[in-house]
């Protein structure tokens, strides 16, 4: 011993926070959902990327499938780019066989990045309990184009649900379309409330707002990008 | 209510096939349409079933009202839709400007030297403006004749134009005559006939006065021009040779007052510069006096007759003609006895005559226009010119002798020509006479029965030979009325232009009658102006009628009569015409029968298109949010 006494010296290992990305690829998200939803995944990827974190990407409709763990650096970007291009939106949504399944191959908790517009006909609140349950950080983003929440049509319409196909008959007009928006409202801020509810983050962007006001202006301030 | 651009069919026609097509892109647009949504939760109220729409083939029946009415006040626009039935639809007026000599004359109280054709443009340009713009005007000036002088025009410029041109004539107003062109221009037309409209004072001739004949006109319009004003001038200036000095002229002068007060009016007549005299006249209120100059001259020259004092209307203040210069015939007479011939030859002064005895004949000079009298003997040459053979030797005679006759009692005059021209004595007893042999071309003038004892011929030099077979100033003959006018016929037939009668005057233009004298060749008859232009004219009622609308100088040639109309002065109407009773009187005001009619087309446009636009704007895809984003764009 150099100095004959003893020391004792403490370290804190600060664990990694393993962070996973679930991106819906539901028929719900095709358009400017979609292509904003992938925009938007690759954006936050590439951030993980220069702070040297590694986000696992996860992309589901009914079912979880296959995802792309990037890591290492802005180097390997280009991975994360060519997968997220290579998704097509299709499919209906099942955020609560989603969930099992994914807290049945990820028991480790960590921050889960949900991408979806949420609409899902079984709900979709009881499966974001499941992951807060679970010890996992939310961050909620839900997106909507402007049809979703202020539809412009009026008139006699023959409405087609996206995913399910099924059909509805209805006459539209200020006031219907007034309702319409109120009950979307309403929607989202049941979404909210399960996020805050957690602990967690909610974000609510529309696809005409740009990307950089998303990044830089909606999810800066409520600190999902530190 | 009315249609100017189309029928009611048609517009019927095209509404059906405009409303048609609205309404089936109306039902095509309201038809429903599948829309892909992202979910229908939001539609349907938590907990109620989904809405059943009853589908209804007319959603929006304002909507559709709003489109049909737009569409159809565009097309009435189109349509030049009118109200006010037949009171709006397009008319076509006739405006009848006179320009009649008169309208030369000042306005009473000489106010700015204004004439009465400027009150009258005055008046026209007022009526113009006040007619409605779609209508048309048709001009026509009027004085002796009727002249267009415009075509239908809705060119309000042009026809102004046309009515300022106007420039008074040298005629009287014929108004029967102009009002009947005038509407006959209207039933020709072929639109809605409007107004005739008359301007000027109205004055017209005695002549039409007494038969006053104007058509049916059922809007007749009359713009009076005040012409109250005292004039007296001159009606005609008319020049004759004495019959009894061949050196004096004998000239009339007629006045006229056609005011209504008493006047005493100075005539003066110059020649060449040189007052012939003065005569003052009396003239009561309408009358027409004449008084007679006396004017000594053979030469030609200008004779100018004035009128004083001046007036109002100064154009028949003033006339002047041309005298011609008084022409002589020369007459040589080779004969040994010229005392039988010398009292024939001296009674007429435009004969001058030269008597020689036969020894001292000389052949004349060619192309000389004297005439040569041969009594009775023949020289060693002809003449070549003009000439009278009396009795010619039978040994080398101008025209081969058949015969010789003895106290011939058949002697007859060959008539219809002019050499026999009131020729009428028989049993003409003559001692001796020759018979000719005539050739083809000869005029017989007397006969025998054994053949012609008198022939005419002309050369082709156009001389010509009068051959007598016997002496009419020997025997009984001499006693005879015929010998005398027998030579008056063949002076006048070999030189036709000294011994015609002239007749010279002045007198307005217009209608003129020439006296047309008795037993004259109709187709003799010329009426030629100065410019070498034949005028048309008519023989009736024992005149040559003819007309000159503008001022000229005419000859009449009928047979030997010649007369010279200097047609300078004005043709002035004596009687002031008085309008019918239903005749409308001064400019029509906006409220009147004609009115200007109100032109609906551009508010019906602007309407139909805002129903259009506010159907769009509430019914239609129009949005708020829509215009906010282009506006961004």
């Amino acid at each position: 011993m150099r100095l004959d006494k003893m020391f004792l010296k403490m370290f804190q290992i600060e664990p990694r926070v393993p962070v996973r990305m679930l991106v819906d690829t539901s028929a719900s998200m095709s358009g400017s959902k979609f292509d904003y939803a992938m925009r938007l995944a690759a954006s936050l990827c590439y951030v993980g990327l220069v702070r040297l974190d590694t986000i696992e990407v996860l992309p589901f409709d009914a079912e979880l499938h296959e995802g792309k763990v990037c890591g290492g650096g802005r180097h390997r970007f280009t991975p994360l780019s060519r997968f997220l291009e290579g998704l097509k939106p299709g499919g209906t949504s099942n955020f609560l066989g989603v969930v099992r399944t994914f807290l049945n191959e990820y028991p480790q908790r960590g921050l889960v990045i949900l991408i979806s517009d949420f609409l899902d006909e079984a709900g979709c609140e009881k499966a974001i309990q499941y992951l807060a349950d679970y010890g996992n950080e939310l961050m909620l983003i839900q997106l909507w184009s402007d049809e979703d929440r202020t539809p412009p049509w009026t008139g006699e319409l023959d409405f087609v649900d996206a995913e399910t196909s099924a059909r509805l008959h209805i006459h539209v007009d200020a006031e219907a379309r007034r309702q319409y928006t109120e009950a979307f409202d309403r929607f989202a801020a049941s979404i909210k409330t399960v996020a805050f509810r957690n602990d967690g983050k909610y974000v609510g962007l529309p696809t005409s707002m740009p990307l950089e006001e998303a990044i830089f202006g909606s999810l800066a301030r409520v600190q999902s990008i530190a | 209510m009315e249609f100017l651009n189309l029928s009611l069919g048609q517009f019927l026609m095209l509404f059906g096939a405009v409303s048609a097509v609205s309404v089936a892109l109306y039902l095509l647009d309201r038809t429903r349409r599948k829309q892909i949504v992202s979910t229908l939760r939001f539609w349907v109220a938590p907990g109620l079933p989904a809405p059943v729409s009853r589908r209804r083939r007319i959603q929006q029946p304002l909507s559709l009202l709003l489109q049909l009415m737009g569409m159809a006040l565009l097309l009435l626009a189109i349509a030049e839709f009118q109200f006010g039935g037949t009171l709006n639809k397009r008319r076509d007026h006739v405006l009848v400007l006179d320009t009649s000599a008169w309208m030369a004359a000042s306005l009473p109280g000489n106010r700015g030297n204004m004439t009465l054709m400027d009150a009258a443009r005055a008046n026209a340009l007022g009526w113009l403006r006040a007619v409605p713009p779609t209508d048309r005007v048709l001009l026509v000036r009027a004085d002796g004749l009727a002249t267009p002088a415009t075509s239908w025009e809705t060119d309000r410029r042009k026809v102004a134009r046309a009515i300022l041109e106007s420039q008074p004539g040298a005629t009287a107003l014929n108004l029967s005559q102009n009002l009947e062109f005038a509407r006959e221009l209207q039933r020709q037309s072929g639109a809605q006939s409007g107004e005739i409209v008359y301007v000027g004072p109205g004055r017209i001739s005695s002549r039409e006065a007494n038969n006053v004949n104007l058509p049916e006109i059922p809007a007749f319009r009359v713009l009076t021009v005040d012409d109250a004003v005292e004039n007296c001038g001159l009606r005609s200036v008319g020049a004759r040779r004495s019959e009894t000095d061949p050196g004096t002229w004998d000239v009339l002068v007629r006045v006229r007052n056609y005011g209504k007060l008493p006047r005493t009016v100075n005539v003066t007549l110059n020649y060449g510069k040189a007052p012939q005299g003065m005569h003052p006249i009396d003239l009561p209120p309408g009358a027409e006096k004449e008084t007679t100059f006396t004017v000594r001259t053979r030469a030609a020259g200008i004779l100018e007759a004035r009128l004083y004092p001046r007036d109002a209307f100064a154009a028949d203040n003033y006339a002047a003609l041309e005298l011609p210069q008084q022409h002589t015939l020369h007459v040589v007479v080779y004969s040994n006895q010229p005392e039988t011939i010398r009292p024939a030859l001296a009674s007429d002064p435009r004969v001058n005559a030269e008597f020689h005895p036969t020894a001292q004949y000389t052949t004349p000079a060619a192309g000389t226009d004297e005439l040569v009298i041969l009594d009775r003997f023949h020289p060693l040459a002809n003449p070549q010119g003009n000439a009278l053979w009396i009795d010619p030797p039978a040994s080398n005679p101008p025209v081969p002798i058949r015969q010789r006759l003895e106290h011939p009692e058949d002697l007859r005059w060959v008539p219809d020509q002019p050499l026999t021209e009131g020729l009428r004595a028989r049993n003409i007893q003559i001692e001796a006479t020759s018979v000719f042999e005539p050739a083809a071309r000869d005029l017989r003038v007397a006969e025998v029965d054994q053949g012609p004892v008198m022939i005419a011929r002309t050369a082709d030099n156009g001389s010509r030979t009068v051959v007598m077979g016997f002496d009419p100033f020997s025997g009984a003959m001499r006693y005879e009325l015929a010998t005398p006018l027998l030579l008056a016929n063949i002076l006048r037939w070999v030189a036709p232009g000294i011994f015609r009668d002239l007749d010279v005057g002045t007198q307005s233009a217009g209608s003129v009658a020439s006296p047309f004298p008795a037993q004259t060749d109709r187709n003799t008859v010329q009426v030629i102006t100065d410019a070498g232009r034949n005028l048309p004219f008519n023989i009736r009622d024992r005149a040559v009628q003819f007309f000159a609308g503008e001022p000229a100088r005419v000859r009449v040639i009928a047979g030997n009569s010649e007369r010279v109309y200097s047609l300078t002065l004005p043709e002035l109407g004596e009687v002031k015409w008085a309008p019918p009773a239903n005749a409308r009187h001064g400019i029509p005001a906006w409220t009147d029968a004609i009115r200007r009619s109100h032109i609906l087309w551009p508010f019906l446009a602007a309407l139909g298109a805002a129903l259009l636009i506010a159907e769009w704007v509430i019914y239609g895809s129009y949005t708020t949010s829509r215009l906010r984003i282009v506006r961004h764009a």
